[in-house]
């Protein structure tokens, strides 16, 4: 007999950065422009209304002011641009690492120039790709290069440090030069040129070469990213399995749960389940840490003991669970399997647990 | 239905009987019920038993039989977040005798991503053909049916050395004494043993 199949419905939920801007805004600057709020013309945003005198499919790429320290800026002069086809694509840029481009994190989305789009003035660091490829972020030097938590505290790291104060990654002032970065060359003042998909118009922020970013396949097929150095440290970034966390500084298969505090035992590994005595410390812990009531490690919900089926007596769906927060067996055979250490567990209700998401905290 | 997907599932018996001596040596090794794998109730109505596992974590199958209908009810924990199952268009093509095992509530056949078929000491039918491979994970010591399988299975779940030469007597379905149960579990209460060995069904002098 053959068996319907059942539509295949996917629980991923969009992703969508906070500081993303839900429509791509006129206001939006080019990062790394050097415009900074003297910019003058703004870019037209892939998506947006082109700025007036221009015809559609062309959009205007403000030309890097003059000087580079933290004084006054020379007026800018707009450079205009005309995109093959006479259309705005949603993503100019090197090619981005499709290797982990599941869900809504694939395919580019159209977002601020600097991010998926034009490269900024001050490549590998406000204009790597750290993050999910094709995510709309807002312009400003660190947190334009990443797309997601770990990588956004990074660039915002950056963002405020010594270093990155130095080089102007604000993105509110004038960037600085380092003196490791090529200098500044003007280009034309008024140059409309065809602009093949994935380079940079000669005279945009520095004379950047495009490069592929190099990725290095690892055993769980996550991809890590090593970008060109422009003078600043490059940036890898492990990115974690869609549908599984937000970055919170964890790596694929090292979950840090809410019993990360709990030592592990010798007899961890991969693929294991979480044994008796470790249920009951896991169990122990919860209650001791909500007043002696079991609860939902995420949702907060008040769980029960499990107990034994009784007929005509439909299990609760608040019945405690120990999940192991980076599946001990993915369907996926390229994912690196949970291990059962305490740092990987999490209690959940049996109704919690096959339909959430895992995620730890909420 | 598929057929041939599960043929390494022993016949709905030998499952019975299986399910009923792990059930045992869980009693025996966890008297704590909340972290034990297997249970056996053979007093569920309507039925010549319901044998289950479950993992605590998610996965588990229930076994129900009656007279020569047999049915498996499996959950894996990974598949049913992915949501890539149907097993309730199955419902339609079963005969009523099946659909009357499964229409206890306690089997929550919606949130199943496995059915499984029997009649007659057949060879099992499963509803869905995807992720074989995962259920006989779930079934691992039904159809590994050695006692060191379970003796080191133990030593890691439950972190209990057994002897396996009493596990042995077990897997061959002897009589539980009160010299086996205390050679598996030197601290075992008998008493409540002897009710869930009684519940069980497996055959005892306690």
């Amino acid at each position: 007999m053959a068996l319907a199949p059942k539509e295949t419905k996917s629980k991923t939920k969009e992703v969508k950065p906070a500081n993303a801007p839900k429509t791509p805004s006129k206001e939006t600057k080019v990062v790394g422009g050097g415009q900074g709020k003297t910019g003058g013309n703004q870019p037209r945003i892939p998506g947006g209304r082109p700025p007036a005198g221009l015809k559609d499919g062309q959009y205007v790429v403000p030309a890097r002011p003059q000087g580079t320290g933290q004084g006054k800026t020379k007026p800018v002069v707009p450079q205009a641009v005309k995109l093959p086809g006479g259309t705005v694509p949603k993503m100019i840029g090197p090619p981005v690492p499709q290797a982990n481009t599941k869900g809504p994190q694939a395919g580019p989305l159209p977002g601020p120039a600097g991010v998926g789009g034009l490269r900024p003035a001050l490549p590998g660091v406000g204009g790597v790709p750290l993050g999910r490829p094709g995510v709309a972020l807002p312009a400003g030097a660190g947190s334009a290069a990443a797309s997601g938590g770990a990588a956004e505290l990074i660039g915002l790291a950056l963002k405020w440090s010594p270093v990155g104060l130095l080089l102007g990654l604000t993105g509110d002032s004038q960037r600085a030069t380092p003196s490791a970065m090529p200098a500044h060359q003007p280009g034309p003042k008024s140059n409309v040129t065809s602009m093949p998909k994935n380079t940079y118009p000669q005279g945009f922020g520095v004379n950047y070469t495009p490069r592929t970013p190099k990725v290095n396949a690892q055993p769980s097929g996550m991809p890590v990213t090593t970008l060109p150095k422009f003078g600043v440290q490059p940036i890898n970034v492990t990115t974690l399995p869609p549908n599984r966390f937000d970055l919170m500084g964890m790596r694929p298969g090292i979950a840090s749960g809410p019993y990360a505090n709990i030592p592990d035992g010798k007899t961890v590994a991969a693929g294991k389940d979480f044994t008796a005595a470790q249920k009951r410390k896991i169990y122990e812990e919860n209650m001791s840490r909500n007043g002696g009531v079991l609860r939902d490690d995420v949702t907060g919900e008040v769980l029960v003991w499990p107990t034994k089926s009784r007929s005509g007596v439909t299990p609760p769906t608040n019945e405690a669970q120990v999940d192991h927060i980076f599946p001990r067996s993915p369907l996926d055979p390229q994912a690196e399997p949970g291990s059962n250490s305490f740092s990987n567990a999490q209690v959940r209700s049996r109704a919690n647990n096959r339909t959430d998401t895992n995620k730890w905290p909420k | 239905m598929h057929r041939g997907l599960f043929k390494s599932i022993p016949i709905c018996e030998t499952f019975r009987r299986r399910n009923q001596a792990l059930a045992v040596l869980d009693a025996i090794v966890s008297p704590d019920w909340t972290y034990r794998y297997y249970s056996f109730d053979s007093h569920w109505p309507n039925s010549l038993g319901m044998g289950s596992m479950r993992d605590g974590s998610g996965n588990y199958w229930y076994e129900v039989s009656k007279n020569n209908d047999c049915a498996l009810v499996l959950c894996d924990i990974e598949i049913a977040k992915s949501e890539n199952y149907n097993v309730l268009s199955c419902l339609d093509n079963i005969n009523d005798s099946f659909r009357l095992l499964l229409s206890d509530p306690a089997f929550q056949i919606s949130e199943a991503t496995q059915l499984l078929f029997s009649s007659n000491s057949e060879e099992w039918l499963a509803c869905e053909e995807k992720y074989t491979e995962r259920y006989e994970f779930l079934l691992r010591h039904i159809i590994h049916w050695h006692a060191e399988d379970y003796v080191h299975w133990a030593a890691e779940y439950y972190e209990s050395d057994l002897n396996i030469e009493w596990v042995e007597k077990i897997y061959r379905f002897e009589s539980l004494t009160r010299e086996i149960a205390s050679a598996i579990n030197p601290n075992i209460d008998l008493d409540p043993l002897a009710d869930e060995v009684k519940t069980i069904g497996y055959p005892s002098s306690l």
